[in-house]
């Protein structure tokens, strides 16, 4: 069932690409333009997700007789994928140096750690280390956040 | 080159040289041989530390993690019939066997010397044939840099692993997002979608990091990784002259394959070890006993993959061409300082070149001088659970992804690349051939076009300039294995069925 959904996504995903070709300005004067490489790409996109489709339909009767044997834990796969897309505006607003142990904790604490000192200990001591490797040691430089977590972070890099 | 090799070795000694090879070395042995962390992640979650040092310090990190993960995935794989890294599947049949009969000691010793030997002889090759390879291509114009990078393209995805048409969805996917932002010769901005963070385009690390190290954390993380109440720390038993004599044929051949499966694009060492594993069981003498606990069960696939690592790694300097997913990671990293790979890079920066290729010799080497101490280590760092070690490479994914550009843009990118991939891996879709086509994508339309302005627009030029015309035929040619592979399967389903009425 995935590679059949997989396939329909390729095959609308390069047809609608290629209508957006249709908006990419070309100069009348290029011959081998901007636009001729896309529209192989995407023309070779539909022809092979097709081939999938057709493919993964003929094979629907088998897949659905051989039953996957993943394991799926949901609350570990969906707490994992949303604390990693709210981190993206937690390295926004509240900065790097907060955001982390916050994050390292719930994550920790999601997949599995229970004990109370190494929940403590691990989100801290990760934290330092990764501030001190990147920001500091690197001089690379990371989300502040805004307002007094912005001036928090002055204090460690 | 003689000279130029010396005086590259003599570079590896320069003080922040030498710290950052050990500290690769030290990485890659380690964290090689934990379950569930591959080589190819080792090194995409050190891509922000190369970014923060000097160009050969930061290649020497990289190449030395790479080259050192292959053979500690081997350690798990004989003391816990887990294979730390994919290249040590086939390290499991006779290894593990080995430790059951109590022999973990000399399997690993065995494991040792035959990564460090395989991983000489493909250094040795790959010091031999870089130069010719790179010279050769000096010849090269575009049409035939386009066929080149079509036949890799088509290559990763028939042998790649997984089916053809998903290995070519994949590279057509990496190809395509090459295509996004201002096109390098017109400036017209194509698939931005008025997002103005799009205009310089997708950044290639954002998605490598994505879809191999955040997806991986995302499966990873549901599995138990946690190798529980397992302190063997045996303690390694080098092989002696004897067992020496009986292995000797086994690993020269094992490397040798190795080696030139490994310069292929997109068969890396995985498929190297399997191989060459396959190739020992069907025509050594004892080749009954291979899956029984033989030292010869170790050292073709140990051997084999160390071995078939450094042969990858001649296509990435000597063409910019990458022949496996990790080499398209270092890739990456070379880019990412400013150096692009090619037939004019031992030209241009022999001393970096020859610097990489010194470092990797001493990493091979360091494999039989460091292993040994450092097992006993092992026995606890193979304890660490994942819900701590699945958090902090989230981390070092955002880390890495921020700090090539500084763009949250990146970020969103990385967390899309990381849930696609998490699917595309889900539904046995081969990530290789998409990291490759990504990481190709601007050169291969570069040439294409060149090309084409070349010769007016004549599709033909690519037909009827001789290197060009064969390496087409090659991918042509390439093209017809799925086709064998389909027709081999009709007739063994035949087979079957006809047996059941016979």
């Amino acid at each position: 069932m995935r590679n059949i959904g997989i396939s329909i996504i390729i095959i609308l995903l390069s047809v609608f690409l290629f209508y957006d070709t249709f908006s990419i300005e070309v100069a009348e004067s290029e011959e081998i333009g901007p636009v001729m490489w896309p529209r192989i790409l995407l023309i070779s996109l539909f022809v092979f997700g097709f081939t999938l489709l057709v493919q993964s339909l003929y094979r629907l009767k088998k897949e659905s007789a051989e039953k996957s044997g993943d394991r799926f834990d949901a609350v570990k796969f969906w707490g994992f994928l949303i604390l990693i897309i709210l981190y993206i505006p937690a390295l926004t607003y509240i900065g790097f140096i907060i955001a982390t142990p916050i994050w390292i904790f719930i994550l920790a604490f999601i997949a599995g750690m229970r004990k109370v000192l190494p929940l403590i200990l691990t989100p801290l001591i990760g934290t330092a280390v990764v501030t001190f490797l990147f920001p500091v040691l690197l001089r690379i430089s990371m989300p502040r956040g805004v307002g007094i977590m912005r001036e928090v972070s002055y204090f460690f890099y | 080159m003689f000279e130029d090799l010396l005086s590259g070795f003599a570079n590896v000694f320069t003080p922040i040289h030498i710290i950052m090879l050990f500290a690769g070395v030290f990485i890659g042995i380690l964290g090689g041989a934990i379950p569930g962390i591959s080589g190819t992640m080792l090194v995409v979650i050190l891509l922000p530390v190369a970014y923060g040092l000097d160009p050969i310090p930061a290649l020497l990190l990289l190449t030395a993690v790479y080259t050192t993960s292959v053979f500690s995935g081997s350690i798990s794989a004989i003391l816990f019939n887990t294979p730390g890294t994919p290249e040590a599947v086939a390290t499991v049949f006779d290894g593990y066997e080995m430790t059951k009969k109590g022999k973990a000691g000399e399997a690993l010793g065995v494991a040792i010397f035959s990564s460090a030997i395989g991983g000489l002889i493909g250094c040795l090759f790959l010091i031999l044939l870089t130069p010719v390879l790179a010279s050769f291509a000096l010849n090269f114009s575009s049409p035939e840099y386009f066929a080149l990078i079509f036949l890799a393209l088509v290559i990763v995805s028939v042998l790649g692993g997984g089916s053809f048409v998903k290995g070519m969805i994949g590279v057509l996917i990496g190809l395509l997002i090459a295509t996004v932002g201002l096109d390098s010769s017109s400036g017209v901005a194509r698939f931005t979608f008025d997002v103005t963070g799009l205009r310089s385009g997708i950044d290639f690390v954002a998605v490598i990091i994505g879809l191999f190290a955040l997806a991986e954390v995302l499966r990873k993380v549901q599995e138990d990784y946690f190798t529980k109440d397992k302190t063997a720390s045996p303690k390694t038993k080098f092989p002696g002259l004897g067992l020496l004599n009986r292995l000797k044929r086994t690993i020269g051949q094992s490397s040798l394959l190795g080696f030139f499966i490994g310069v292929l694009p997109g068969v890396g060492a995985t498929t190297a070890s399997l191989v060459s594993y396959s190739m020992s069981s069907s025509f050594a003498k004892n080749s009954k006993e291979f899956g029984t606990g033989i030292p010869e069960g170790v050292a073709a696939p140990e051997s084999a993959n160390n071995s078939a690592a450094m042969g990858a790694i001649v296509p990435l300097l000597a063409l910019g061409i990458p022949g496996s997913a990790t080499t398209a990671v270092i890739l990456g990293a070379f880019i990412m300082n400013g150096i692009q790979p090619g037939p004019l890079l031992i030209e241009q920066q022999g001393m970096l070149v020859y610097t990489i290729i010194g470092g990797l010799l001493l990493a091979n080497l360091s494999v039989i001088i460091f292993s040994k101490p450092f097992i006993r280590i092992f026995s606890y760092v193979l304890k660490a659970p994942y819900y701590i070690i699945g958090p902090m490479i989230v981390i070092f994914c955002f880390i890495g992804t921020y700090a090539v550009r500084n763009s949250m843009i990146d970020l969103v990118v990385m967390v899309i690349a990381g849930i696609v991939g998490y699917n595309l891996t889900k539904a046995k879709f081969p990530l290789a051939p998409m990291i490759l086509g990504l990481v190709l994508g601007t050169m291969i339309e570069d040439h294409f076009r060149r090309a084409l302005i070349i010769s007016g627009g004549d599709f033909s030029i690519f037909f009827t300039r001789p290197i060009s015309a064969v390496l087409l035929a090659l991918a042509f040619l390439s093209l017809l294995i799925p086709v064998f592979k389909w027709y081999r399967r009709r007739i063994m389903e035949k087979k079957d069925k006809a047996l059941p009425g016979q």
